[in-house]
């Protein structure tokens, strides 16, 4: 969703998607975010964030977005418990020498900056009771991982320039509710479709016995 | 509770300290304009700039100003008097919130237009970045209505 313009000197530039934005900025200027990319450390070091930011959007994020086409809390509840055994198996190694911050890093680098913010979403919503209430306790299975993400939540003042919990709270409950309005259409929709093509393979078997 | 973060939380030990107290100080004092002093050149007809200032939903803030002293790559420098980024997005949408954080990590001004998630994309906006929500929050839904938006136009 967020576009970015850039003007300086002869550049004179658009760009979309928030992890192209995010890069550019933190290359453009290089700071404590991200090593400046020109030597084999420096590489290394880009590509371990790089890995980090890819596993947890690919194998956590969309996964966690799964749980909202799912109805009823057992469900909800295996699904999460899914989620919480791939951050034990994926994500926790690559945290382990978070100190606080990823890789031993003092300061914030570009991994807590990507992922921090749904990191602070998912939590916020634990917290206020929107997401079932086992969420919050399963997390003690993974105690790396918590503490990790509780460094994010609560350590990097940059986070709180924006985010407003009572309006994000506020818009989020609208959202979901018109998302899951949706999904259940699509579902429906989806059963419907099902529905009728059995139908209809019934009545071509009924008329297929009748010849 | 943001005060209480931005004054309590510092990250011991680092040289970025003054300059975060510097940014988050400037942060504090920042003010709401109306209007940008020189519009967008990217699509600077008239009429894009009209909409711009009459979109209830669009603040232009310059946080910090330049001339700032920030610490980049460890090194004390000053942003560029003629850099001028403008952010369009929503304070509430995650992906966003990454573009936020990247700006203020480094310190670097911006002028923010807000863009509200939960009304169809404005047909100024849409000229500025017509794909405008192949990733958000909520994908379906977005790109739905920014469809039926274009559609209208």
């Amino acid at each position: 969703m967020p576009s970015l313009h850039v003007q300086y000197g002869r550049v004179d530039a658009l760009l979309t998607e928030s992890a192209t934005i995010s890069r550019f900025l933190a290359d453009a200027f290089p700071s404590h975010l991200i090593p400046t990319a020109g030597s084999v450390e420096s590489a290394l070091a880009r590509a371990r964030i790089d890995f980090f930011v890819d596993t947890y959007e690919v194998k956590i994020h969309d996964h966690g977005m799964g749980m909202m086409r799912l109805t009823n809390d057992a469900e909800r509840e295996a699904h999460f418990d899914t989620m919480v055994d791939t951050i034990k198996s994926e994500i926790e190694p690559m945290l382990e020498d978070a100190a606080p911050f990823f890789a031993g890093s003092k300061t914030p680098t570009l991994a807590e900056v990507l992922i921090g913010p749904f990191v602070l979403r998912a939590h916020t919503y634990s917290r206020s009771g929107l997401t079932p209430p086992f969420i919050h306790e399963r997390y003690s299975r993974c105690p790396v991982y918590w503490k990790w993400a509780q460094e994010v939540i609560e350590n990097i003042p940059s986070f709180y320039v924006t985010w407003d919990e009572k309006e994000g709270l506020a818009s989020v409950k609208v959202r979901m509710a018109e998302h899951r309005a949706m999904v259940r259409k699509q579902v429906e929709a989806e059963r419907a479709k099902i529905e009728a093509v059995a139908e209809k393979s019934k009545g071509e078997q009924v008329t297929g016995a009748g010849v | 509770m943001v005060v209480r973060h931005q004054w309590r939380c510092t990250y011991p030990g680092s040289s970025f300290v003054l300059s975060y107290a510097y940014t988050h100080f400037a942060f504090r004092r920042s003010k709401i304009h109306n209007m940008p002093t020189n519009g967008y050149s990217i699509n600077s007809s008239d009429d894009v700039n009209r909409n711009v200032s009459s979109t209830n939903g669009s603040e232009l803030t310059r946080d910090v100003p330049s001339g700032t002293q920030v610490h980049w790559n460890g090194n004390e420098r000053r942003v560029p008097e003629d850099l001028r980024i403008t952010i369009f997005a929503d304070h509430g949408c995650p992906f966003a919130h990454r573009a936020y954080i990247t700006l203020h990590e480094l310190g670097l001004p911006y002028e923010d237009v807000l863009i509200d998630l939960n009304k169809p994309r404005e047909p100024w906006y849409l000229k500025i970045n017509p794909v405008s929500s192949s990733k958000t929050c909520f994908r379906l839904q977005n790109t739905r209505k920014a469809l039926t938006a274009r559609r209208a136009m």
